[in-house]
């Protein structure tokens, strides 16, 4: 049976004032009531602000970073959408028309991008209100009804909210910053649009729910009528809602107390300039240039610090080492100390030193790691790191030169190993080794040894 | 004494600020029961005069240096009640300040009170007050015109010396031809309308009222100027208008035939007796055609009850006052389900929009007019204000609107200046001009003024 | 003040309808034309992001916020009607 389920999404945008009043938006740190003023509660008279500038700008970037286009240079009006609603101080909600339209997200078609104002906090439970959150500027995304299963749903939605935080533009989703109405139908049956969701893990629920509440329905013969349900949380179910919600009629007009907003090419195009690379594009882009594993590149795109990170060394390093390093050792260690990588105190510089005595065999992989614990703990020259550990490690060239020197030094375990003996090998690796006193890498030394024994076997 | 005469009397120290408002206190304590102007008397309004003597000596008077402004009770002022004469707010005390309030107050003007209109600006005779209607001081027993009625009657009786109007259909211009003062409705988008009390806000504006025209520019250079944040302002600094004693020499000044056709004779013979007297003074007058003007009157009401219907959805009495729909008087539950209706989905073509295309009809129409001359003059009203208690019907009332109108559909600036009587009725000119051309509507009133007095 | 029971609402919006029947003649009259919504074109720049409003001033307000408001809580919530739906 074909499923067909969409989202409209609703995540708060980062900003320091409001969208219409130059209020704080750090509505969940104060009291209630605190960050307001005469435009944000509705008081008789107040005229809104014009639009906040970080707002547009992050709305559309936003587009930018969902394929879509930008209306630019029409006149892009904010409507006033009346319905009547305790946390709506004003008796309406002021809505953009879509300032983009016509994206897609990973075969997702994005169908419209706009801006528009979170209402206060009602607590329809004990009957209160809080303005502090009214008037925070929301961006609200819809797609077109192309996901097939609640799984999709859910892969859709964390890569959607994913994408939207690395852009730094958006709250997080945790503390309610998100917000989401589905819509579901099932072949043969009405549409259902669903609200009161506000967690990724909720739209999973929610459509488990609904699908099958449908598709009994359906089984029975009863038919799914056209409806609005809302979302409980506390039971994983959804319910009808009243009636009279239905057959609102927003009664939309163009807000007279705000010009339109008229976006151009110029604007879009310092956006585009300024903007952050997506990073299921990142993801896919560092496979392609650096040949490293798409597993290691979905790591190292987790935070766009971690990825800039990454690509200052991996140009000048084996990327597969420095991938590999990246996605085990250095996440591993940033995670067991509760750091962001933006957060790291050490240079790439830094870094890059260290993955080059590993990749040169100056030092074990296991004495690389102590260092890199210590270096993400106390920043410093990695060299001086191993100094202070008591690990010295090979001088540049030290290895070679003792390779040589056992060579030299045991001509006939040579002429075994060519002769076809493997085991010579390992006799020489533990020479080469001992001869270091114990800071050679063996695996390097292997490396290094097998690489000039069979140089050595073309000459005789 | 004219506004320009106390204001040096005042800097100069023969009056102080104090004292002046001592006088017009006592004026308010004769004559406010009487003619109902006053729904609320500034208790602070002394220490307020106080405050500004004590800037005074320090040089820093302000443009008004301690000038009485009385406030349409439309406006907030923090601390006095705005309640725009409904049962709806009457208990609703101010928390902020309109920004129009907050320039006066900083250039030294003292607030005498909050004057009486008609509910929510919704009324052209000043009846429709929850607190009783208010008296034509200049006609006694006659309406004073709304909805500024109070602010108007204000200065008609001398209880103050300047006041602040709203007009959104005239309501600025119609109380000043009944009372014989003078009014300004101001462009569009030239005043700040934070904090004013909203009616229709693609129509209101700020402005004015004035015992001459000197005291209107006087008060309309404090108030008007970009508001930095405030959308649908224009970009415009500050004003100033020293050019109006220049008279009107070589000014084309435009008649509409549309006009008069709506107007009653009588209000004609006085207006046409001014135009001929800007003949006169050098004046070019010449005809101009204003087709659709009759029809102004309909696309006003539909679109202001669109609008009024969305700026009292915050009325829900969760937050302030009570919930609008229980408690409001006859005409303010009319347009708000005027407005309800029309802006529902299925009717917004019909009746919405279709006024939206009126409007740009009509403004096209009075722009072309204002490109062939400099200002139009005409009567403010079709006719004669009625007695206080006489029953119209609501289209009867509507009527008086049709003069007015069409200059805040268009967005253009207006002004009233008295010409006449009839019957010890006053009569006012109504005298229009294009977005920004204020300085040349105050040059022509300051002309007919002026002839007045001589 | 005059009795405001539901025969005077419905002669009120009685009275709506008639005039709304009058006044939408003048539409008539009319060749289609562009609308306008405003009295003119206004454009203008975005506002830019920044410091929010300092907190005294917000602190005053929120005084006389909480002053007007039919009913509060000792927090400073407003005190309006419970929701039906979420029992």
């Amino acid at each position: 049976m074909e499923v067909k389920i969409g989202f409209e999404v609703h995540l708060q945008l980062r900003t320091e004032r409001k969208l219409y009043c130059d209020c704080p938006t750090n509505y969940a740190e104060v009291p209630p009531n605190t960050n307001v003023c005469p435009i944000c509660t509705g008081m008789p008279g107040a005229k809104p602000m014009r639009p906040n500038r970080a707002a547009v700008e992050a709305a559309v970037e936003i587009s930018l970073m969902l394929g879509c286009r930008v209306r630019t240079g029409e006149p892009l009006h904010i409507l006033r959408k009346h319905y009547d609603y305790p946390d709506l101080p004003s008796g309406y909600q002021r809505t953009s028309v879509p300032l983009a339209v016509e994206g897609v997200l990973e075969g997702v078609r994005i169908r419209e991008v706009h801006l528009e104002e979170d209402p206060g906090q009602y607590d329809p439970v004990s009957g209160t209100v809080d303005f502090n959150r009214s008037g925070i500027p929301l961006v609200e995304i819809v797609t077109e009804p192309d996901l097939r299963s609640p799984e999709e749903a859910r892969r859709f939605l964390r890569l959607l909210t994913r994408v939207l935080e690395y852009t730094g533009r958006v709250r997080p989703e945790a503390g309610g910053a998100m917000r989401a109405d589905v819509n579901v139908s099932l072949e043969g049956g009405g549409r259902v649009e669903v609200k009161n969701i506000n967690s990724v893990k909720g739209a999973y629920r929610a459509l488990k729910f609904e699908l099958q509440r449908q598709a009994e329905r359906l089984r029975r013969g009863q038919g799914v009528s056209r409806e609005t349900r809302a979302y409980l949380e506390s039971q994983m179910i959804t319910v009808p809602m009243r009636a009279k919600e239905l057959e609102e009629d927003y009664r939309y007009i163009p807000d007279p107390d705000l010009p339109p907003i008229l976006l151009g090419e110029e604007l879009v195009e310092e956006v585009r300039r300024r903007m952050v690379e997506p990073p299921h594009l990142r993801e896919r882009r560092l496979v392609e240039r650096y040949g490293i594993p798409l597993q290691a590149a979905r790591v190292i795109t987790s935070e766009r610090e971690l990825a800039d990170l990454f690509e200052r060394v991996a140009g000048e390093v084996d990327p597969l080492l420095a991938a590999d390093w990246f996605r085990t050792k250095l996440k591993k260690v940033l995670n067991y100390l509760g750091l962001r990588a933006g957060e790291v105190g050490f240079s790439a510089g830094q870094l890059l030193s260290l993955l080059k005595m590993v990749e040169s065999g100056r030092i074990s992989r296991e004495q690389g790691e102590l260092v890199l614990r210590e270096l993400v703990r106390r920043p410093e020259d990695p060299e001086r790191i191993l100094l202070r550990l008591g690990l010295s490690p090979l001088r540049e060239g030290e290895l070679e030169e003792l390779v040589g020197r056992v060579l030299e030094e045991n001509r006939e375990a040579v002429q075994d190993y060519l002769g076809g003996r493997k085991e010579a090998l390992n006799f020489l690796t533990g020479k080469v080794v001992g001869a270091s006193g114990g800071r050679a890498d063996p695996r390097e030394v292997v490396r290094i040894l097998r690489e000039r024994l069979e140089g050595l076997r073309g000459r005789d | 004494m004219g506004t320009l005469e106390k204001l040096e009397a005042l800097r100069g120290g023969e009056l102080s600020p104090v004292d002046n408002l001592e006088r017009i206190l006592e004026r308010v304590e004769r004559l406010n029961e009487r003619f109902n102007i006053f729904l609320q008397v500034n208790p602070r309004a002394r220490e307020e005069a106080e405050e500004v003597e004590r800037r005074m000596r320090r040089g820093e008077g302000g443009r008004l240096s301690g000038l009485a402004v009385a406030v349409k009770s439309n406006l907030n002022v923090r601390g006095l009640k705005a309640t725009c004469a409904s049962r709806t707010l009457e208990d609703y005390v101010s928390p902020y300040d309109a920004e129009v309030v907050a320039r006066i107050r900083r250039e030294g003007g003292v607030v005498v009170g909050m004057t009486n209109m008609d509910e929510f600006a919704c009324g052209s005779s000043g009846e429709s007050s929850a607190f009783g209607p208010t008296d034509n001081p200049s006609a006694p027993g006659y309406i004073p015109g709304g909805s500024s009625s109070g602010s108007a009657a204000a200065v008609a009786a001398g209880l103050c010396d300047l006041a602040l109007g709203t007009d959104t259909g005239g309501s600025i211009r119609n109380p000043a031809s009944h009372c014989g003062v003078a009014g300004l409705k101001p462009t569009y988008g030239l005043v700040p309308r934070h904090g004013l009390i909203d009616l229709g806000m693609s129509l209101d504006q700020v402005g004015p009222l004035a015992p001459d025209v000197q005291g209107l520019r006087l008060l309309l250079e404090v108030i008007a100027g970009e508001n930095p944040g405030e959308g649908m302002m224009l970009d415009v600094k500050r004003v100033s208008y020293p050019g109006i004693e220049e008279g009107v020499r070589g000014m084309r000044v435009g008649v509409c035939p549309q006009f008069s056709s709506l107007t009653d004779p009588r209000i004609n013979e006085v207006v046409e007796r001014k135009v001929e007297l800007l003949g006169e003074l050098g004046a070019r007058v010449e005809e101009v055609s204003i087709p659709h003007l009759e029809h102004a009157l309909s696309a006003y009401y539909l679109i202001v009850s669109v609008e009024f219907f969305s700026a009292t959805r915050r009325y829900d009495g969760r937050k302030y006052g009570k919930r609008i729909e229980e408690v409001c008087g006859e005409e303010v539950l009319r347009r708000i389900a005027i407005g309800s209706y029309i802006s529902r989905r299925e009717y917004r073509g019909k009746y919405y929009e279709r006024a939206l295309q009126l409007r740009a009809l009509i403004r096209r129409e009075l722009s072309s007019a204002l490109e062939r001359v400099e200002v139009l003059v005409g009567p403010t009203v079709p006719k004669l204000p009625h007695r206080l208690g006489e029953k119209l019907s609501p289209l009867e009332m509507y009527a008086y609107d049709y003069l007015t109108v069409p200059a805040n559909l268009a967005g253009i600036c207006a002004g009233v200046v008295k010409a006449g009587e009839v019957g010890g009725i006053p009569v006012g000119i109504q005298v229009q001009g294009p977005p920004l051309g204020e300085e040349k509507v105050l040059r022509v009133m300051r002309a007919l003024e002026a002839e007045a007095w001589k | 003040m005059k009795a405001r029971g539901e025969d005077w609402r419905r002669e009120v919006e009685r009275s709506a309808e008639e005039i709304l029947q009058a006044l939408s003649r003048s539409l008539e009259v009319l060749a289609v034309e562009k609308e306008s919504y405003g009295p003119g074109e206004i454009h203008q720049p975005l506002r830019e992001d920044g410091k929010p409003s300092p907190a005294e001033e917000r602190e005053a307000f929120r005084e006389r916020f909480l002053s007007l408001a039919p009913s509060k809580d000792e927090e400073g919530n407003l005190r309006v009607e419970a929701a039906g739906w979420a029992r």
